[in-house]
């Protein structure tokens, strides 16, 4: 049976540089994503999770096991993501990365172009927008963990992920998508 | 415009946790409003298009070279000192900070504490170091506001151009609260306890605290004059609620 959170941690601020392995196995494919919806580039999605996991490291004799350490570990990645566009002054917008090349069938170029459409939709919304249908869409976390990663009542996120729907949807349409 | 209610009931559709009453109080809404019931097919249609974003596979190379960058920082990452410096207080204010440091160890420790009349000592000043600080002290000028889940006390003293502020914040949102002492020449010392998420940098006159959580500092400058206090409390990320206020002197 694989290590929970809480054990890795304690054996990471026992001095147990290697356990922190475990948390990086774990986490980076759901940290990178995240941050490669947020940032819209790979390898600032690469540069962002690899701070998040180093910030994670140095902090952790003050992650208090009162909370999740999940929640606690995508609060400073979306901190990171966050720094990270207004480091690049693209907070307001980010450009998504060029698709790949849609040959092949009808139906998987459709699927491609309409990726290629949601991604751009994703880099037209402002960054608060954006980091809420993120972390409720594509990271499928409850409005709970949300609001404990951003710091917003729940009341609060529910309300700002409405109005992220309708900016996203509405950045749809302006792309030529037909519902 | 759809009211703040069926907002409310159309966004619990679209996550399908709307209770009978309420698809039924949605229904009779859309009643009255199809093109509302229209739109919600739309924006339902619109969302399900994020399924189709799949989860990406990281850099092969992005673990390795993760812990590469932890053992990097291994050994100097987690000394407290290093977050005190460097982290919250920004390497210049932690130098008035030190100053500060000694500055109440010797006031302790040299001057008794009822030889220049009235002291702040029930402030518990410079925890660990002093437990006062001596001089002739203005009476507390206070901002008290207790709103919208944030509990926030500034306490401001005064004693010719020098100002000792202590800040009790507590938030429940991330918030950001702004102090601006005009004219102050220089941070004299400083006390902060705060929890992680917070950020905050005192200094030439301004201290900024950002984040939620508990936050508690005092800090003590030099060089201020006469004109009030500025202060602001912003919730969350919109400039648009920000509050401001003025601590003004006797």
């Amino acid at each position: 049976m694989s290590d929970t959170d809480l054990e890795i941690v304690d054996r990471v601020k026992a001095g147990d540089t290697d356990a922190f392995a475990g948390i990086v196995s774990r986490y980076e494919k759901a940290i990178f994503n995240s941050a490669y919806r947020i940032v819209g580039d790979r390898d600032d999605a690469a540069d962002v999770a690899q701070a998040t996991f180093v910030k994670v490291y140095e902090k952790i004799d003050s992650f208090d096991p009162a909370y999740k350490f999940f929640s606690w570990l995508y609060r400073i990645s979306v901190n990171e993501a966050y720094n990270h566009c207004r480091k690049k002054k693209q907070a307001a917008t980010v450009e998504m990365e060029p698709g790949k090349s849609p040959p092949g069938p009808y139906q998987e170029y459709r699927q491609v172009e309409m990726c290629e459409q949601l991604k751009r939709a994703l880099a037209e919304m402002t960054y608060d927008y954006r980091v809420i249908i993120v972390l409720k869409h594509l990271m499928l976390l409850p409005y709970r963990e949300i609001a404990g990663i951003l710091g917003l009542p729940e009341k609060t996120v529910k309300s700002r992920l409405f109005s992220a729907r309708q900016v996203l949807h509405r950045q749809l349409v302006e792309q030529g998508y037909k519902v | 415009m759809i009211p703040e209610r069926f907002r409310i009931l159309m966004n619990n559709e679209l996550d399908g946790t709307n209770t009978p009453a309420e698809r039924d109080e949605l229904e009779t809404y859309f009643d009255a409003h199809p093109q509302a019931k229209q739109y919600l097919t739309n924006l339902s249609e619109s969302l399900h298009l994020l399924d189709s974003l799949e989860q990406e596979d990281p850099p092969a190379e992005l673990h390795g070279r993760v812990m590469r960058a932890v053992r990097a920082t291994e050994g100097r990452a987690r000394a407290p000192w290093r977050d005190f410096l460097f982290g919250r207080l920004r390497l210049g204010y932690a130098f008035s900070a030190a100053v500060g440091v000694v500055l109440g160890f010797l006031l302790h420790t040299a001057i008794p504490l009822d030889s220049m009349g009235r002291d702040l000592a029930d402030l518990d000043l410079m925890r660990g170091t002093a437990t006062g600080l001596i001089g002739n002290w203005s009476a507390a000028q206070t901002l008290d506001l207790h709103e919208a889940g944030v509990d926030l006390t500034v306490k401001a003293y005064r004693q010719a151009d020098m100002v000792l502020v202590r800040v009790t914040l507590s938030a429940d949102q991330a918030v950001s609260l702004g102090l601006d002492f005009p004219g102050a020449s220089q941070l004299k010392s400083a006390n902060y306890e705060v929890n992680e998420g917070f950020d905050l940098a005192a200094g030439e006159g301004l201290a900024v605290f950002k984040g939620q959580g508990d936050c508690f500092c005092d800090f003590l400058m030099d060089g201020v004059d006469a004109r009030p206090v500025g202060a602001y409390l912003q919730f969350g990320l919109d400039a648009t609620q920000r509050r401001e206020y003025q601590i003004i002197w006797p």
